[in-house]
């Protein structure tokens, strides 16, 4: 644990000096600001315009600085071979890991927060009316990031450019929206005298389902998000990440530098 | 090698126990939104924005697209007539409501729109009560669309005493269509009850930040006489 602050604080330092990130949080909030004449069109909703960007900007911002991070810093270091210079150190390879995927979640965190923050002030000025869901829809935002990074290291690590490890990434995150498809795709078949459900399950479960975690969508929903469904979609992503993280740390304590 | 057999031990019921926990999500989470496959958006950008989890955000530029279908004033599409369109118009009106209510089932303000402006703008009574069922179905507990299907029924059968005090009802809600109230409006002119249909144009003018209804506020109040 000793050695996982460090090597997340330099992440986090590392992190802050690229201008990429100032580039990703400055267009999540003009974004964000942009609202403001989208909800021109639809009076009458202006404040659910302004909060449907406003979460949509910070997740998809926050998504990608996560991605840029993840791929950027572990590759980027395995192809310059400076990643040498900090295996050479007493660290040890799972600290490394973890230390890297606390480090992007610190930075995710903090762009959320930011990002937050010029929402909330948006939304204050139009009048809306404080709901905790937001609260929530913002932590599950957040949940979903801690997978999407701990997905990006794993890919990272097992392909080959940047490039491809982003498409990959961006496809895992998509999938993991439309995972419950399969359940539609698994009656399709059977209907068709296709019989595969096993199979489908498998995909089912061993993919991230982002769709449990999409509270934005549910904001208004009228049932009440129960203790227990919140405590064990916290467990879900949390578990998950630590599953992929390890996966990590599995293929990354086999690699030759 | 020993590191990877542990590592694999540690992962193994680490990944169970993610599948209990999803396992329980799937069970208590029942907020099933409908499939994108039977939505079938009629927008690239609605089906895009569904796969990368931002339904509501579709559902909002579905229903900017409404708006301003129905605010278009091109001939072909909007014939006016002092009161309102012609019966008729507009015909795409519910499948896009439909659309937008589809791509967010809990969006009520566009069901109670929708119903609003094809019952007492179209008299497209069974269209209205199809879209503000599917709002019940979607979400029971909001008790506002069986109060505007009772007033649609009503307004079908020319019952427009047992409307009133339903619509009435209606426009005392900040989230009222101002379709609504201008229903309401030319009920009570047609009744000669003068001085009602006067506070509910006065209300429009006063909320309204439309221009078009602001105008028509304004012609309405100075043909009863109140403004000059």
């Amino acid at each position: 644990m000793k050695k996982i602050i460090p090597i997340a604080e330099y992440t986090l330092k590392e992190n802050i000096r690229h201008k990429i990130f100032y580039t990703i949080l400055l267009f999540g909030l003009v974004i964000m600001a942009s609202s403001l004449i989208f909800s021109m069109l639809s009076p009458e909703e202006e404040t659910r315009v302004i909060l449907d960007i406003g979460l949509g900007a910070i997740e998809i911002f926050t998504f990608l600085s996560a991605i840029f991070a993840a791929v950027g810093l572990i590759l980027g270091e395995m192809e310059n071979k400076s990643i040498s210079l900090i295996l050479a150190r007493p660290v040890r390879r799972y600290e490394y890991i973890w230390g890297r995927f606390s480090g992007i979640l610190s930075i995710s965190l903090f762009n959320i927060l930011i990002m937050s923050l010029g929402l909330l002030f948006l939304l204050f000025i139009k009048g809306w009316e404080f709901n905790f869901r937001f609260l929530l829809a913002i932590g599950f935002i957040f949940l979903k990031v801690v997978i999407i990074s701990a997905l990006a290291i794993l890919i990272s690590l097992i392909s080959t450019s940047a490039i491809s490890s982003i498409s990959m990434t961006f496809f895992l995150w998509v999938v993991g929206h439309v995972t419950d498809h399969l359940k539609y795709l698994n009656y399709v078949l059977l209907q068709k005298g296709v019989k595969i459900t096993i199979f489908l399950k498998a995909i089912y479960y061993l993919l991230p389902n982002f769709q449990y975690l999409n509270l934005k969508d549910y904001i208004n929903n009228p049932n009440p998000l129960t203790g227990a469904t919140i405590f064990w979609q916290l467990a879900y992503s949390l578990v998950y990440a630590s599953v992929v993280t390890w996966l990590s740390v599995l293929v990354f304590s086999r690699k030759e530098f | 090698m020993r590191k990877s057999i542990f590592l694999l031990f540690l992962i193994l019921p680490l990944f169970g126990l993610s599948v209990f926990a999803q396992y329980q999500v799937e069970n208590r989470l029942n907020y099933a939104l409908p499939s994108i496959v039977e939505v079938k958006p009629s927008y690239f950008i609605h089906f895009w924005g569904s796969l990368l989890g931002l339904r509501r955000i579709s559902s909002d530029l579905a229903w900017m697209r409404l708006l301003q279908y129905y605010g278009t004033l091109e001939e072909e599409e909007h014939i006016h007539r002092p009161g309102g369109c012609e019966r008729g118009e507009y015909e795409n009106l519910l499948p896009m409501c439909q659309e937008v209510v589809r791509l967010d089932p809990y969006f009520h303000y566009a069901y109670l729109f929708g119903g609003g402006c094809l019952a007492f703008n179209h008299e497209r009574y069974e269209e209205a009560i199809q879209l503000l069922q599917e709002g019940i179905r979607n979400d029971p507990k909001f008790w506002k669309f069986r109060l505007y299907i009772a007033a649609i029924v009503y307004t079908r059968t020319r019952e427009y005493d047992k409307a009133i005090p339903l619509l009435e009802e209606a426009t005392r809600y900040r989230d009222c269509p101002e379709v609504v109230k201008i229903f309401l409006a030319s009920i009570y002119k047609a009744k000669g009850e003068y001085a009602k249909a006067i506070t509910i144009w006065e209300n429009i003018l006063a909320t309204t930040r439309s221009e078009s209804l602001r105008s028509m506020a304004e012609s309405r109040l100075k043909e009863m006489g109140v403004l000059r």
